[in-house]
């Protein structure tokens, strides 16, 4: 019975979870509120830095100042729309329609907090990260471990 | 005696029980021949004997020294067909380490074929298993101490150094993650320290060899589980331990079978001391514990003298802390904070007395060699890599948390102003031990 279930919750939370076709890490290369640019200042509390769509209910956005905020979400690929919600505001919600032109390009767009916002996002490698990319190794030719 | 061999017939009768006298199968006298061929080969060969010696007796890991290095070069280049130059160094994983470990196992394999040749009448090898095991014994508890007390003073995974505690988690290894993420919990790493040293102590009494080497098997599996699980360094020597355990355990592995398994009498360890006369045997003791504390001591006293220069007693630079850059000029014009920007920097970390980091806007650092002038207020810059280079600024401190630079770099006229950041701002600085959790 335990490993019945922890199989199952292995499918449904765990590594064999679904994705959600957005699934990555993407990097806000452009983004401008109300048809204003922000540049991608460290002091610019307003502005995106990343949007991380990790899983099929929940993507996390990370501030300029690398803090995040966490909302609840739903993806619907037919419509190409994203809504988010936030747990402790039931009547906040943000919509966003989204266009994939390649793989690695998102393009956000829709209102916040009463703001239009338009994002232009592009995938991060996450091949590019050491955590991911080292695989196992017998032979280290440098006892240096980063 | 049942059955004393002819050439056991001059040898002093030593033991109690039966077991001297006894034929050896062959299966069994063989994996003996090798076995003592091996693991004295490797222990001379990977240096596990100088761990032995005090500084000026050390001898050097003689897998770097002819003939063992010219074997393993000619190995490396004419059986596995290696065309760069894998270069003469140490450490157990290295293609040269790899090598090594094969030109060891050939030398062990023939060598254990002419003695089987040359030896063929022999009944067993009760003397000679004798003092091998006292051997492997103190080699296996100085590595144990040497590891353990690396931990035990906390010196081997240190707490995150300034640098990883702003930099991006995916930025490490799975290796420099274990190493940080047990320096972060620092009893953790002195608790399996203590269960290294608890194995080393153990092996060094004879009466508690097989409890020891238990505790050792059960320390060097978790080292070799780690190392292979998070890809570190040490696989092929951690394995090596873990066999160093169980050769150690296997004269004993009859008596634990009957007590775990079949809850029958185990009677005494069938094991010889190492002399006839008690006598002999208690000053053995004597010397077999004064040795052990002397391997403990040199250990303890390197460690600790280390934790001062190296660890976390070392000294730190004036400046020390994570400085955010506040505000940076070039050459007199402000350049904001954007993310883009690879001409500005984002944070100044002074860590060390001899190298600071500088992180720019993307996240990635550079390094320098630096010294900081507290008389002059001067920090001078200095790049290993290039002997010429080199940058000076001037500070000042006008408040605790407040920093200014001014100098030049690579030919530009700097100006920067910093804030420094408070640490305990970050949970990993700043979380402390809580039986109660409130769900936070």
């Amino acid at each position: 019975m335990n490993i019945y279930f922890r199989v199952e919750a292995w499918h449904t939370y765990g590594g064999g979870r679904p994705k959600p076709s957005l699934y990555g890490i993407w990097n806000v290369e452009q983004m401008s509120i109300d048809g204003v640019t922000r540049s991608p200042l460290l002091t610019d509390y307003d502005r995106w830095r990343r949007v991380t769509f990790v899983f099929t209910t929940f993507t996390s956005f990370q501030r300029m100042d690398d803090s995040f905020a966490g909302f609840a979400s739903t993806i619907n690929d037919k419509d190409k729309t994203l809504s988010l919600t936030k747990a402790a505001d039931k009547n906040w919600k943000a919509g966003f329609t989204f266009d994939r032109p390649a793989q690695d390009q998102l393009v956000l767009d829709g209102s916040m907090d009463g703001h239009k916002i338009h994002m232009q996002l592009k995938l991060f490698d996450r091949n590019k990260f050491m955590l991911v990319n080292r695989g196992f190794h017998w032979i280290n030719e440098y006892p240096f471990q980063r | 005696m049942a059955n004393p061999g002819s050439e056991l017939a001059n040898e002093p009768k030593i033991v109690r029980g039966p077991a001297q006298a006894l034929r050896w199968n062959l299966p069994l006298r063989i994996a003996f021949r090798f076995c003592f061929a091996y693991f004295t080969l490797f222990c001379l060969a990977e240096g596990m004997i100088p761990a032995l010696l005090p500084a000026p007796f050390q001898i050097p890991e003689l897998a770097l020294f002819w003939p063992l290095r010219q074997i393993t070069l000619w190995t490396a280049a004419h059986i596995f067909g290696v065309k760069r130059s894998i270069g003469y160094i140490g450490g157990s994983d290295t293609l040269f380490g790899w090598t090594s470990f094969f030109c060891l196992l050939v030398i062990a394999v023939v060598i254990t074929a002419f003695w089987s040749v040359l030896d063929r009448h022999r009944q067993n090898y009760v003397m000679l298993h004798k003092w091998l095991r006292l051997f492997m014994r103190f080699a296996l508890a100085s590595v144990l101490f040497g590891y353990g007390f690396f931990k035990v003073i906390p010196l081997q995974m240190t707490f995150p150094s300034l640098v990883r505690l702003v930099e991006p988690f995916g930025h490490l290894s799975r290796g420099a993650l274990l190493f940080w993420s047990i320096g972060a919990a620092r009893p953790y790493e002195i608790f399996t320290g203590l269960a290294e040293v608890l194995g080393g102590i153990l092996l060094i009494l004879p009466r508690t060899t097989a409890l020891g080497a238990l505790v050792s098997f059960a320390d060097t599996v978790q080292v070799f589980a780690l190392n292979m699980a998070y890809n570190f360094i040490v696989k092929l020597f951690s394995l090596h331990l873990v066999v160093f355990s169980l050769l150690l355990l296997a004269p004993e592995l009859k008596r634990m079978y009957s007590f775990f398994f079949l809850n029958c009498d185990t009677g005494p360890s069938s094991q010889p001391p190492l002399f006839r006369s008690s006598r002999a045997n208690h000053i053995a003791l004597a010397v077999q514990v004064l040795f052990g504390l002397f391997l403990a001591g040199i250990n303890l006293q390197e460690d600790v003298k280390l934790w001062y220069s190296l660890g976390g007693g070392r000294p730190r630079p004036s400046l020390f802390g994570i400085w955010d850059v506040e505000q940076m000029s070039v050459d007199g014009q402000v350049h904001p904070p954007l993310l883009t920007d690879n001409s500005r920097w984002r944070r100044v970390l002074f860590d060390y007395t001899t190298s600071t980091s500088f992180q720019r806007m993307d996240d990635t650092f550079a390094s320098f060699g630096s010294s900081i002038n507290d008389k002059d207020k001067t920090l001078t810059l200095t790049k290993a890599g290039d002997q010429n280079w080199r940058s000076t600024f001037s500070f000042q401190r006008p408040a605790q948390d407040q920093l200014t630079l001014d100098g030049a770099m690579d030919g530009h006229n700097v100006h920067m102003q910093l804030k420094l950041f408070d640490r305990n701002r970050l949970p990993i600085v700043s979380d402390r031990f809580h039986w109660i959790w409130d769900g936070r």
